[in-house]
């Protein structure tokens, strides 16, 4: 037996869309296999039929151990042998960290739950794993990575033959990908088959063994990670060269937009961290995860009290109570997650766009729902969105769509100062590509960004300056001239004693 | 050291109804030492037991992530088939169990319409509440009905061990819905379907299953209440056990079961029902009128659900 799953002839139809085009993927006993696309080219459909959430078209055939494989649901692919971490993290939050492992196949003893083994095999999964977390916490209590890693956990304590992983590493640190990947190595071993989904180029090169690439619903090619390089798979990606990964576009650098000294929050997760940008300019802020660097933008946008701090919009003192305050001085925050606070995901690409500047969409003092559509069709065609109209539902938009749908919110308000808060995370280099040209012509018209980052090789592409935080204060600042991994690097981890 | 202080808050949070509920009790005996008798005591797990009951029905219910509002009428409906059947024709058992059952019927109903027919569940119980009523007044023709044996008023006027009867019962539902919420796997699950119910089905749970049970459980406590009501006044009343939801909802809310689900401790809901029946009867007996019990209940429920809410958005 060559593959251990061998799908061939998928295809999926949803009314309108042909999402799957009579693709195929097939993986080797133990092996890491990448799956890659762009957002839209179909690898979640293709998992999704495989975990039996959705049922494929006729005439498509999978085999799975040797055997012709069918599931209805989730739960019989588990049984089976397949498991997914989703990209969608799945947590629990009021449950338990060891409720959270063993849900729907709690341990049993007489029939009821063994609450005891439960505790007991968790703290023995938690430590093989890594990772520092007492059993018994509640989720809620945790951070993002530390729940993503035990839905990790989750998914190999199922002890099945292929794992689906579906941008794992979307909001974990390098310490912790070091540590997955290390697991990743110990299932291969025991020979485990996992299918990776990633954005990472990096992370593809460094785990995976051979790679499957789909584009818009499309099977592109098979091949070994060995004989491929960076700029082929971008290519049979994107159907295209992108020789130029960091566009940078020149822009002339002015007068001081934005300036935020001295700002310490109450809750003291910021302390004394002073900041400024110029028209023109892109300024980067680096760091770990955690270092405080969204707590800053969040602090000065008025989303969280601040203790101490002067913010100046230009020239102009501000008094920030709320967001509308500092909104009105014309500064825009693009945030962190986008499906929490950037965007409303029932609500049309239209209601979304004209979210911030209602006032535009006025006629008479009136809403014009005439005017919010031609408004919202102008950003629609200038970011690109691939929507099938203005009336679509955000929440069926791809990842990318998705940001550039919060941007555009933003940029009908006018701005002068926008702050993007990890503003390329989850999505694909084609969207990335546009988001940083769109970043470079906001410059160009004379307005200053803010990039937040945990990709140094992002911040060191894109931005003017850099300033690093570390522990919820600043460890430094680098002018780009002085911008490498390692500078950068060490100010993150430049921990005060 | 940040988690330390989460859960301190937390603590407080939790166990602040608690606090509340000794708080209330030795104002009230200072006030009116008759409070403390153990006839008044007695009286006070009388006036808890129909209402308890009802609220561990609606804590499965609210926990796994849902809400009914048809247990009142549901009361009343199988309150009068028990009353139809409990005339001495037939064993007790009998009205008992049809009582039960009748009340299993619109539970089951309920939950199809919610986990099935995907129908919020405000508007799913709403229906039934309203038709349920209406089926409460046609079988009853709109009167009361009289005539119940004495054998079945005793269900409700006898007392163990100087324990009423119907706080037995309470009793002995508190027991097992704890047992079931706390060590089964299926209370897990219930629980899980309230916090997340995506990740719950990709877990494998078959959430239509535990959303519908958790309707049926109501609907099935609703029709022993159902009997148990028509035992305490002696007639099967159409009208009577209005908006009993709403108390049997305050209960679970005052109680720390939270309204978003996936929340929720069974000794919480023992001291929501507790608290709201003290809070009734030691207004009585101090003589405050039944219009201001109703704003103090006000106050209480949405003070509770501030406390909720507060706690919760302490992980910011």
């Amino acid at each position: 037996m060559e593959y251990i799953l061998d799908m061939q002839n998928i295809s999926k139809t949803f009314p309108g869309v042909k999402a799957l085009d009579n693709v195929q993927l097939q993986v080797r006993p133990g092996e890491v296999h990448a799956l890659m696309g762009e957002n839209g080219a179909g690898k979640s459909t293709l998992m999704k039929i495989l975990m039996g959430i959705y049922t494929m078209d006729e005439g498509g055939s999978i085999t799975f151990n040797g055997q012709p494989y069918k599931v209805h649901n989730p739960k019989e692919a588990m049984d089976t042998g397949i498991a997914m971490i989703h990209q969608e993290l799945n947590p629990i939050l009021d449950m338990t960290v060891y409720e959270n492992i063993f849900v729907g196949r709690e341990i049993r003893k007489n029939g009821l739950v063994d609450k005891k083994a439960e505790i007991e095999e968790a703290k023995k999964l938690i430590a093989e794993c890594g990772l520092h977390v007492s059993p018994t916490e509640i989720l809620r209590h945790l951070t993002v990575a530390q729940c993503q890693l035990i839905e990790i956990i989750k998914a190999i304590s199922v002890n099945a033959k292929v794992i689906i992983m579906d941008e794992p590493t979307a909001a974990i640190t390098d310490r912790e990908v070091e540590l997955l990947f290390g697991h990743i190595r110990r299932l291969k071993e025991k020979g485990v088959s996992i299918i990776y989904i990633s954005h990472r180029m990096d992370e593809i090169f460094a785990i995976c063994d051979s790679i499957t690439v789909y584009r818009d619903g499309t099977f592109i090619g098979r091949g070994e990670t060995s004989e491929l390089d960076e700029a082929a798979l971008i290519r049979m990606m994107v159907g295209r060269e992108i020789t130029d990964v960091f566009p940078k576009l020149e822009a002339k650098i002015g007068e001081t937009l934005l300036e935020a000294n001295h700002i310490t929050r109450e809750d003291g997760r910021v302390k004394d961290v002073s900041i400024n940008v110029r028209r023109g300019e892109i300024l980067g802020i680096g760091g770990l995860v955690g270092a405080g660097r969204s707590e800053l933008v969040e602090g000065i946008f008025g989303m969280h009290r601040l203790s101490g701090g002067e913010i100046i919009v230009k020239g102009k003192k501000v008094t920030v109570h709320a967001p509308k305050d500092i909104i009105k001085e014309g500064v825009a925050l693009v945030t962190e997650d986008r499906k929490v606070t950037g965007l409303n995901l029932t609500g049309s690409v239209n209601d979304n766009i004209s979210m911030v500047a209602i006032r535009k969409t006025l006629v008479n003092g009136l809403y014009s729902k005439v005017k919010a559509r031609k408004l919202s069709k102008e950003y629609i065609d200038m970011l690109k969105i691939k929507t099938p109209s203005g009336d679509q539902i955000v929440g069926n938009l791809s990842g990318g769509n998705q940001q550039k749908v919060v941007i555009s919110k933003w940029l009908l308000n006018d701005p002068d100062v926008i702050i993007m808060d990890e503003p390329t995370r989850g999505i694909d280099v084609g969207a990335k590509r546009d988001i940083y040209l769109l970043i470079g012509s906001l410059v160009q018209q004379g307005k200053a960004v803010i990039i937040i980052s945990s990709e140094i090789p992002e911040l060191m592409g894109v931005c003017d300056r850099i300033v690093v935080m570390a522990e919820g204060h600043l460890s430094g600042e680098l002018s780009r001239e002085e911008f490498s991994q390692e500078s950068i690097m060490r100010l993150a981890s430049d921990i005060a004693v | 050291m940040n988690n330390n202080k989460k859960s301190a808050a937390a603590l407080i949070s939790e166990y602040f109804i608690f606090v509340i509920f000794l708080v209330l009790v030795i104002v009230l005996t200072i006030l009116k030492p008759s409070f403390i008798t153990p006839r008044n005591l007695a009286n006070i797990l009388k006036q808890a037991s129909i209402n308890g009951i009802l609220a561990f029905g609606m804590m499965f219910v609210i926990i796994s992530g849902g809400f009914d509002m048809s247990v009142g009428s549901t009361v009343a409906f199988t309150g009068i088939l028990a009353a139809l059947l409990g005339r001495g024709q037939y064993p007790l058992i009998v009205p008992l169990l049809v009582a039960m059952a009748a009340g299993l019927g619109v539970g089951i109903l309920n939950g199809v319409g919610i986990a099935i027919g995907d129908l919020p569940p405000f508007i799913m119980t709403l229906g039934t509440q309203t038709a349920v009523r209406g089926l409460a007044l046609l079988i009853s023709n709109g009167k009361p009905i009289t005539g119940i044996s004495e054998e079945y008023r005793m269900v409700a006027a006898s007392d163990i061990f100087g324990i009423p009867s119907l706080a037995v019962f309470l009793l002995i539902v508190i027991l097992i819905s704890s047992f079931v919420a706390i060590k089964t796997v299926y209370g897990r699950r219930v629980y899980a379907c309230g916090g997340n119910v995506q990740a719950a089905k990709v877990a494998g749970i078959n959430t239509t299953f535990i959303r519908i049970s958790t309707f049926a459980i109501a609907g099935f406590l609703s029709g022993l209440c159902g009997f148990l009501m028509t035992s305490r006044v002696t007639i099967g009343q159409p009208t009577a056990a209005e908006s009993y939801e709403l108390d049997a909802i305050t209960a679970c809310v005052v109680g720390g079961v939270s309204m978003s689900g996936g929340v929720g401790k069974p000794w919480g809901v023992v001291v929501g029902t507790l608290l709201i029946t003290v809070i009734g009867n030691g207004l009585d007996i101090l003589g405050v009128s039944s219009h201001w019990q109703k704003i103090v209940k006000g106050l209480i429920i949405v003070l509770a659900v501030l406390m909720d809410v507060k706690g919760k958005s302490k992980k910011d």
